[in-house]
């Protein structure tokens, strides 16, 4: 059997992410500064549909089909599926909400919808606070306990009732983040059908 | 507490474009995000992890620059503009600041 060569006395630890994976969100960032500076429907529209289709879909299917799974998995397996899950939902997560949030607003003024009268306002305003819970709860629970949980995998002995309380919080946390993608999708299609 | 705030205070201040946004409401809650996060950088001063702090600071600027570039781009000026930019600002501060120190608290 192969030996591996032991790493070097104070070799720099490998990053959290792979720097290739940043070539993601580059490209997407890269997109929306076009889509913004062109102020043209169809850029705006699709990187707004586009993002939040993902968003939602990606989050629903963590929500209500990985998560489940991942607490049924014996902990070796769970922690080998989420060292490679995790830096990629670090990444890609972040750079769907933004895409859509951004190119969301731009699409809303040009369609004429931020001068919505009241109480059809209501709607957009609704879509305003969903938004931002779900940004929160991503910004200030998932992707901190997705470091939380990744730092300790890295570790000689990993802490396995710690890795349980990181991965609790984060399966709940995007429960609650599928039940606000329903949301919006119910405010969405109203907006959409005005 | 302080992305709540700073987050509070946007939504306000969005509801209303493009019309001025009445101030008080978010000026206050501009002022308690300020203060939630001058006292989580306090009490977490000693436990940030400033290999997480950095990338994580970098990744927030460039975020809330975005959100500036299309508030600015479509027009918004003057006081509504000083309050989300002083917001989004919180906002990039408190991020490296919780996802650093997450792992020392949990």
């Amino acid at each position: 059997m192969t030996t591996l060569a032991e790493p070097l006395a104070g070799a720099r630890p490998a990053p959290l992410i792979p720097t290739a994976l940043l070539a993601v969100p580059a490209a997407a960032l890269a997109l929306l500064l076009a889509a913004i500076f062109s102020n043209k429907l169809w850029p705006l529209d699709f990187l707004h549909v586009a993002g939040g289709g993902l968003w939602t879909g990606i989050d629903l299917f963590m929500g209500f089909v990985v998560g489940p799974i991942m607490r049924r998995l014996d902990p070796p397996v769970r922690a080998a599926v989420m060292r490679r899950l995790m830096p990629k939902m670090m990444v890609v997560m972040p750079t769907l909400a933004l895409t859509t949030m951004t190119a969301g607003w731009q699409l809303a003024r040009k369609l004429g919808m931020l001068e919505m009268p009241y109480p059809r306002h209501w709607w957009l305003v609704a879509s305003f606070v969903i938004v931002a819970v779900l940004a929160l709860t991503a910004f200030a629970v998932l992707l901190p306990a997705n470091v939380g949980v990744l730092l300790e995998l890295r570790k000689e002995q990993p802490d396995g009732q710690r890795i349980q309380r990181l991965m609790s919080r984060y399966t709940a946390c995007t429960a609650l983040q599928g039940c606000m993608q329903i949301a919006t999708l119910i405010v969405m299609t109203r907006l959409a059908t005005f | 507490m302080s992305l709540a705030c700073a987050a509070t205070g946007v939504i306000v201040i969005s509801a209303y474009v493009p019309r001025r946004a009445p101030l008080p409401a978010p000026v206050v809650l501009v002022a308690l995000a300020g203060v939630f996060c001058v006292a989580a950088a306090w009490r977490g001063r000693r436990l940030v992890a400033r290999n997480i702090a950095r990338p994580t600071l970098v990744a927030a600027a460039i975020a809330v620059a975005f959100l500036e570039l299309v508030f600015a781009y479509d027009g918004t000026r003057g006081a509504p503009l000083v309050l989300l930019t002083t917001a989004f600002v919180l906002v990039a501060l408190d991020l490296p600041l919780l996802i650093s120190t997450y792992g020392s608290t949990t």
